[in-house]
């Protein structure tokens, strides 16, 4: 066995790992609770195993390095022969498992781990190894891997709680020798609930309801309210934006606009509808392609319509592609998985048993769809601007779509028949610009084909002489269009090519002029290309092409409304005018070319076909009237035509441009496999997740809600269930909402969220004693109510709530508050924020404009991320340049002034009323009287300051009360009190 | 403020740090948690995440203290202003060899482009002879003071992930910018100004925006916190209108005296630091407006850096840096905007916008480092001058054909750096390249090296700088091994 091993560089160190798992002191484990050095009944590898390998063992036989071929993350690796001949591991034998020998010698130059990697194992460690392997070395999956199940209820002492919820927290506070903290006051709770459920703290009409609404149901009634609310979807949205990587721009240097926003709309409608959770997963992974997909269904698919697109000039677009697909893949597992899938890449998974060559089937999965880091991020979805017009809207894109799969049928056995293509020899080759053309000859087929040589200018026009031979009619021409190397394009593709604009000639020596072809058809071997063909026989950017790359040889049929007379002599002469670039003026000039014609009369008779006719008749009915719908055009999701479907390759070290063996689409083989006779797509996929089996989706969406609610997950990091990540603070409890999310609560978010505000757990007192702050400082165990500093949506729109300004408005573009000047100044880019007007200057935070390379300052400021990728968590921070926002912030203070005119009018006649009144407006709770004294004493010395002959003092109230107030108002709502929840 | 408000606020202050040091972590998360753990146990840094801006020590004795980055965005051309090639002047106008062509990656050039000479002449300064071109006359005065690094390579060629690279260490978005990590490993010195601040001229911000200077996957306290030239120097900071400093003090008096009675009441330790927070962030409204406030600067120090007040410029804010590392400002970042010398407009090419973008940046630097020599602060003060790339030999060719204007594409594999200070070499120069300027002939530098050695002249082990994330012991050098440049150390 090597003992000389290099530095592990990559991966964390064992060290590491363990520190991650044992961070938390209170992390619960049944082993942990065993009284030290006592062998367990039974030894469990996931309690007892799976952590001594994973911090002594795996930095070296993990799944990235796999040191004498033994790898402990695998089952059969471990029981597997080593390089060395010897099983490291024998069930039942300890005396023949090499790995006990090794670990257990009391020579420390041969003692495993070398002494330089680590410690060796405890007496315990080591004896807990022995017994495992004596009963058997029974193997388990990790935790997260085993699909959740409803758990027994814990017995407790006590008797508390509301629901199941309930047992199992108070199980592990009596565990803890602590018991729950009593029921918050009425106000504390609905504060909390009706942020945490809608985003926006409650009215004084809603809390004195509550607080006179003595009956049982009162709380269950307030819960209704608020999920009813259609503020609950813009609350939840704010969310998943942050997972959607939700941007209303393309991200990086120019970063321009992207309209993208139905997708957030989706969002809140689907939130507000309480879509069960496993359709809203399908329909935002595999919406498109859902049978009969609606266009709710494909708006939603444009969730991984949210990944950047790079519109620098020079920079390659398969390589931005192909980050965005991989970008797909890793969120994909984030947000649904919640898997560091991402390490697996470059490497197999250190820790977890997720191979190296899985990752990239997985990107197989979604390395098909027809998006290509295009600067006009084609392909794109017209939504109807009213929802009502959808339905119609999805049913003329299906006609459509279905009279182009039928034209396309008519000609495609014509086109694809080789016997009636004869192929043209080329006599000259010209092009414009630096662009040489050679003529070569193909040693394997008749005829010859062209192809450029050194520089290529972008917008070259091609004059090509063709010879006819004996073709004395032509009714059609073929043109094809190759890779200069085949074999690599399919890899690595090369750039890729838009005739757009076709023109022919015969020209006959001797008789003048040329007569120019007029040509009625073009069509290729796709029924509905991005580029439309038909362009090319206009003077547009259209045109048929393959943009921005070519994988593979593709075709195009040219048909002349008549037959045209080749007399002898005559040459065909083709103008291919080529004016399209792709990012950074990369010309897109076809490379390689090939000519052929046919004389049959099938051609001709297509075109004159009655039935033919009409289905373009049909067509372009269909398409002028979908054109007459008002649409918004945004970034969509759309599989390639399955013959163009790429491959994939696995990259070998992570690196895209050093591609490996092919690899075909599927799933990580340590879950439940995809029972299909096809091959795996992004459907089955999304379907795969939102099984019931998948041991992972229900966790982490139970996960993902319970952490908005308390600030911290059960499983704390929300992005890693692996075995990196930290272990749940409440495992039985997250398996059973998981099991019963699935099952008994129908993958209904309402329900969950329900069950969780409506549980003792959530209605604690969130005072903590000064005993419980420290022994709990983070509230992992529960013993009382979440306190958390409001989001950054949040901070927004509570202000707006307390000036009396806020608007109701839902959906639509995104809007531009008011923002200080020059906050945008992007690279080569002339978009500007023109601050809103009216009521869209007081809209909700999650409908103002998301620039990615300059998001809105005040919220960044609150720790919103800038979403260029995923972010599964913000981290609340609170630093000084907070106080300066909700102070100084213009639109604080315009905020401020509003909450002081509602003050004056609606707080009463005193300004100590006054006061008190937007104190428990504020707070949402009778105020306390130092509170109140104390804010009174600010708006005496404000009044004695007032000034009138001061403008700027005016300008903020225009007499000395209004202005006292102002002060007043901006002092109230940067209590700490309002600032959280 | 009167004297119970100042008593009660420095008990308060008292009670807060002693709940810091008894070890209180408060809402910061688990990242920080584990990331104390991980720390604790791997010997690195020591950090209290309460307290996240609190001064920490270096691994070892630092050479430099603070830097000054001047980031020279948009790359530019090394062959015009630092790199002396006679050869490649002698081949201008010849077709580029083909062995230089294949299996390469250009942002524009096309097919087989021409070789450029340089625009400019050069010559022999300063008491080490270096080479330097004509553009520069004030910096070739203190040319004695600076190491080049003659050898630096990328693996990027296009602006965003370039910059990117040269800031985190990552091509990829999500990355912590060097600023940020070293808020996190060394804290700040100055309580009442951000740690890590970054001042923009040129009219744009890099194309990699402001995730140049982003905290990526480090907490979002890290950030750097970008100075305006219009307006308040940093977002929010001035009073609104109608508030003057008294009135402010009397808010934040009676907003802290209502936040303690809640601390009273909930005992959160988050409501303790908001009310630390608020006081300091009355603190950073006088110190950030005085620090960035140049009218107080001397005649002579607007002559010696061409100082326009009022105006955004590089000048301005190179005086602006100087001022900022004074008051304990960790990580200054400037950037200036202008230097992609396509050759596709006038305002950007070699013979036009190049020479304006010399002629601003020329005055300005020198006098930063004759400055901070003369304040004592160039010893450990470390000021970098890179740009994200280099510049081709060949001139651009952009959609295959010639250009209006004179101009070099993207070149990632050879560039030239300069440092000066906090501990490096003077008068002398690390690496060579070919005769035409196209790849590193010795001592190449890779991005991660250069920061490899930057963290080394701070007093930091590149290796034991970290932040574990998505199950990986995250730090600025990334997975490849990277080496400190001990060379250029004096």
């Amino acid at each position: 066995m090597h003992r000389l091993l290099n530095p592990r560089i990559c991966i964390v160190s064992a060290v590491l790992l363990v520190a991650l798992v044992a961070s938390h002191l209170l992390t619960p484990s049944r082993a942990a609770e065993e009284p030290a050095g006592a062998a367990p009944r039974q030894v469990s590898f996931n309690e007892h195993i799976r952590p001594i390998f994973a911090k002594h063992c795996v930095a070296c036989h993990g799944g990235v390095k796999q040191a004498s071929g033994i790898s402990l993350i695998y089952r059969d690796k471990a029981l597997a022969e080593g390089d060395s001949g010897m099983r490291a591991i024998v069930p039942g034998d300890v005396e023949e498992s090499y790995l006990v020998e090794r670990i257990a010698d009391p020579d420390p130059d041969y003692r495993m781990p070398p002494a330089e990697h680590g410690s060796a194992l405890s007496d315990r460690e080591i004896s807990l190894v022995k017994q495992w392997v004596a009963e058997g070395a029974k193997w388990e999956e990790h935790w997260s891997f085993v699909p959740p199940r409803p758990q027994e209820l814990p017995t407790t002492r006590a008797k508390w709680g509301n629901n199941r919820i309930d047992s199992f927290v108070l199980a592990r506070l009596e565990a803890e020798g602590l018991a729950p903290s009593p029921a918050a006051e009425k106000s504390e709770w609905l504060r909390r609930v009706t942020f945490d459920l809608v985003g926006v703290p409650p009215t004084a009409q809603q809390h004195d309801a509550f607080l006179a609404d003595d009956s049982p149901e009162a709380y269950e009634r307030v819960v209704e309210r608020l999920l009813a609310s259609p503020k609950f979807g813009e609350r939840w949205a704010a969310m998943w934006l942050d997972l959607a990587r939700y941007s209303d721009t393309m991200g990086f240097e120019k970063d321009p606009h992207r309209d993208i926003w139905p997708y957030r709309d989706w969002l809140i409608r689907a939130l507000n509808d309480d879509m069960p959770y496993n359709q809203f997963l399908i329909k935002q992974l595999a919406g498109d392609l859902l049978p009969e997909a609606t266009m709710d269904d494909r708006v939603a698919a444009a969730f991984h319509r949210n990944t950047q697109t790079n519109t620098e000039g020079g920079t390659d677009d398969e390589e931005f592609r192909t980050a965005a697909v991989l970008d797909r893949v890793n969120t994909t597992w984030q947000v649904f998985g919640g898997l560091t899938f991402g390490c697996t890449q470059c490497h197999s998974h250190p820790y977890d048993p997720i191979e190296n060559q899985e990752y990239y089937q997985f990107v197989a999965v979604f390395n098909t769809t027809r998006d290509w880091d295009r600067d006009e991020e084609t392909p794109r979805l017209r939504v109807p601007k009213n929802q009502e017009d959808w339905e119609q809207a999805n049913e003329l894109d299906r006609r459509i779509s279905q009279l182009k799969q039928q034209l396309h049928a008519a000609g495609l056995p014509l086109a694809e028949d080789s016997n009636q293509w004869k192929s043209l020899s080329i006599e000259h080759a010209l092009s414009t610009g630096e662009t040489k053309l050679k003529v070569r000859d193909d040693p394997n087929r008749a005829g010859n084909e062209y192809v450029t040589q050194g520089t290529v200018t972008a917008g070259s026009v091609f004059t090509i002489d063709l010879v006819p031979g004996d073709v004395q009619r032509l009714t059609a021409i073929r043109i094809d269009s190759l890779p200069m190397d085949l074999e690599k394009a399919l890899r690595n593709p090369e750039a890729g090519f838009a005739v757009t604009r076709l023109r022919a000639w015969v020209v006959t020596p001797g008789k003048t002029p040329p007569r120019e072809v007029s040509f009625y058809l073009a069509m290729c071997d796709e029924a509905d290309p991005i580029l439309d063909p038909a362009g090319s026989l206009k003077d547009n950017n259209d045109g048929w092409g393959v943009y921005p790359k070519l994988d593979r040889p593709r075709w195009a049929v040219f048909v002349p409304s008549q037959p045209v007379e080749l007399p002898e002599d005559a040459r065909i002469r083709l103008q291919l005018k080529q004016n399209r670039s792709a990012t950074g003026m990369i010309a897109q000039v076809m490379n390689r070319g090939r000519f052929a014609v046919s004389d049959s009369q099938a051609w001709t008779n297509l075109l004159a076909d009655p039935e033919y006719r009409q289905l373009e008749d049909k067509l372009a009915a269909a398409e002028r009237e979908r054109a007459a719908i008002a649409s918004v055009s945004m970034p969509a999701i759309e599989e390639q035509a399955q013959q163009s479907h790429r491959h994939t390759y696995l990259f070998e070290r992570g690196n895209w441009l050093s591609k490996g063996d092919e690899v075909q689409p599927g799933v990580p083989a340590v879950f439940p496999a995809i029972e299909t006779d096809e091959a795996v797509d992004r459907l089955d996929v999304a379907r795969w997740f939102a099984s019931t089996e998948h041991p992972l989706t229900a966790r982490v969406l139970v996960n993902r809600f319970w952490e908005q609610l308390f600030g911290t997950g059960i499983v704390e990091t929300v992005g890693d269930f692996g075995t990196s990540g930290i272990l749940p603070s409440h495992p039985q409890l997250l398996d059973d909402l998981a099991a019963r999310f699935q099952h008994e609560m129908s993958w209904s978010t309402k329900q969950l969220l329900r069950e969780i505000v409506l549980s003792a757990t959530y209605r604690q007192s969130s005072q903590a004693g000064a005993e419980l702050a420290k022994l709990d400082p983070r509230n992992r165990l529960l013993a009382r109510g979440p306190r958390l500093r409001l989001t950054a949506e949040m901070v927004r729109d509570q202000a707006l709530m307390l000036s009396g300004r806020a608007s109701d408005k839902m959906f639509g573009p995104s809007v531009m508050p008011p923002q200080p000047d020059g906050i945008w100044r992007s690279v080569y880019s002339g978009a500007q924020w023109v601050t809103a007007k009216g009521e869209d200057r007081y809209r909700r935070a999650i409908y103002t404009y998301w620039k990615r390379t300059s998001p809105y300052p005040s919220m960044m400021t609150f720790d919103a991320p800038s979403r260029e990728v995923c972010s599964v968590r913000r981290i609340a921070t609170n630093t000084p340049l907070q106080p300066l926002v909700t102070m100084n912030d213009p639109v604080f203070v315009e905020c401020a002034q509003g909450f002081a005119e509602r003050m004056a009018a609606e707080g009463g006649s005193t300004p100590r009323e006054q006061i008190a009144w937007a104190l428990e407006q504020a707070t949402g709770d009778a105020p306390r009287a130092a509170a109140v004294t104390a804010m009174t004493a600010l708006y005496d010395d404000a009044l004695q300051s007032f000034d009138a002959a001061n403008e700027e003092m005016a300008a903020l109230g225009s007499t000395p009360e209004s202005y006292a107030l102002t002060i007043v108002a901006s002092a109230v709502m940067n209590l700490d009190d309002v600032i959280t929840r | 403020m009167n004297l119970t408000d100042h008593l009660q606020l420095a008990t308060l202050q008292h009670h807060t740090r002693r709940h810091f040091l008894q070890g209180g972590m408060a809402g910061l998360g688990a990242y920080w948690l584990a990331a104390n753990a991980a720390q604790a146990s791997s010997g690195a840094v020591e950090h209290d995440p309460a307290h996240p801006l609190e001064v920490r020590q270096p691994h070892f004795t630092p050479r430099a203290k603070r830097v000054i980055f001047l980031h020279m965005a948009g790359a530019p051309s090394q062959l015009e202003l630092f790199e002396h090639k006679p050869d490649l002047d002698r081949l201008n106008g010849q077709d580029c060899p083909q062995e230089f062509l294949e299996g390469q990656r250009f942002a524009f050039i096309r097919g087989v482009p021409k070789l450029l000479g340089s625009c400019y002449p050069f010559h022999q300064a300063g008491g080490a002879g270096q080479w330097i071109s004509d553009r520069l006359p004030h910096f070739e005065q203190v040319i004695d003071k600076v190491t080049f690094i003659r050898s630096m390579t990328s693996d990027q060629f296009n602006h965003a992930p370039a910059q990117l690279l040269m800031h985190t260490g990552n091509q990829n978005l999500g990355y912590a910018s060097m600023g940020s990590w070293l808020g996190y490993g060394l804290g700040s010195e100055n309580q009442n100004l951000p740690g890590f601040m970054v001042l923009v001229s040129g009219g744009r911000v890099p194309s990699a925006g402001k995730s140049a200077w982003g905290a990526g996957f480090l907490p979002s306290v890290y950030q750097g916190v970008q100075c305006r030239s219009e307006g308040d120097p940093v977002l929010f900071l001035s009073n609104p209108k109608g508030i003057d400093r008294a009135m402010r003090e009397r808010i934040l008096s009676a907003i802290n005296q209502v936040n303690q009675d809640t601390y009273q009441e909930f005992g959160d330790p988050e409501t303790l630091t908001r009310i630390a927070q608020y006081e300091m962030a009355a603190n950073m409204q006088l110190t950030a407006s005085a620090a960035m406030d140049l009218a107080d600067e001397p005649e002579h120090i607007h002559q010696l850096y061409g100082t326009q007040p009022g105006r955004e410029s590089f000048a301005n804010n190179c005086v602006l840096a100087r001022r900022l590392v004074e008051r304990g400002v960790r990580f200054v970042q400037l950037f200036h905007w202008g230097w992609d010398s396509h050759g596709a407009s006038q305002g950007e090419a070699l013979n036009s916008g190049f020479k304006q973008r010399c002629a601003e940046v020329d005055q300005p630097m020198a006098a930063l480092l004759t400055d901070l020599e003369q304040r004592g602060l160039l010893e450990d003060t470390l000021v970098v001058f890179a740009g994200e790339f280099g510049r081709t030999p060949m001139r651009e060719n952009r959609g295959g054909r010639e250009m209006q204007f004179v101009g070099r594409d993207h070149h990632p594999h050879a560039f030239t750096i300069w440092l000066a200070g906090g501990g490096v070499k003077q008068g002398f120069s690390y690496g060579e390249t070919d005769p035409i300027g196209y790849h590193v002939t010795k001592d190449p530098v890779e991005v991660r090296d250069l920061h490899a050695t930057l963290w080394h002249l701070l007093g930091l082990d590149h290796q034991k700088l970290v932040y574990p994330h998505q199950g990986l012991n995250q730090k600025l050098t990334g997975v490849k091994p990277a080496r400190v440049v001990h060379d250029i150390v004096a």
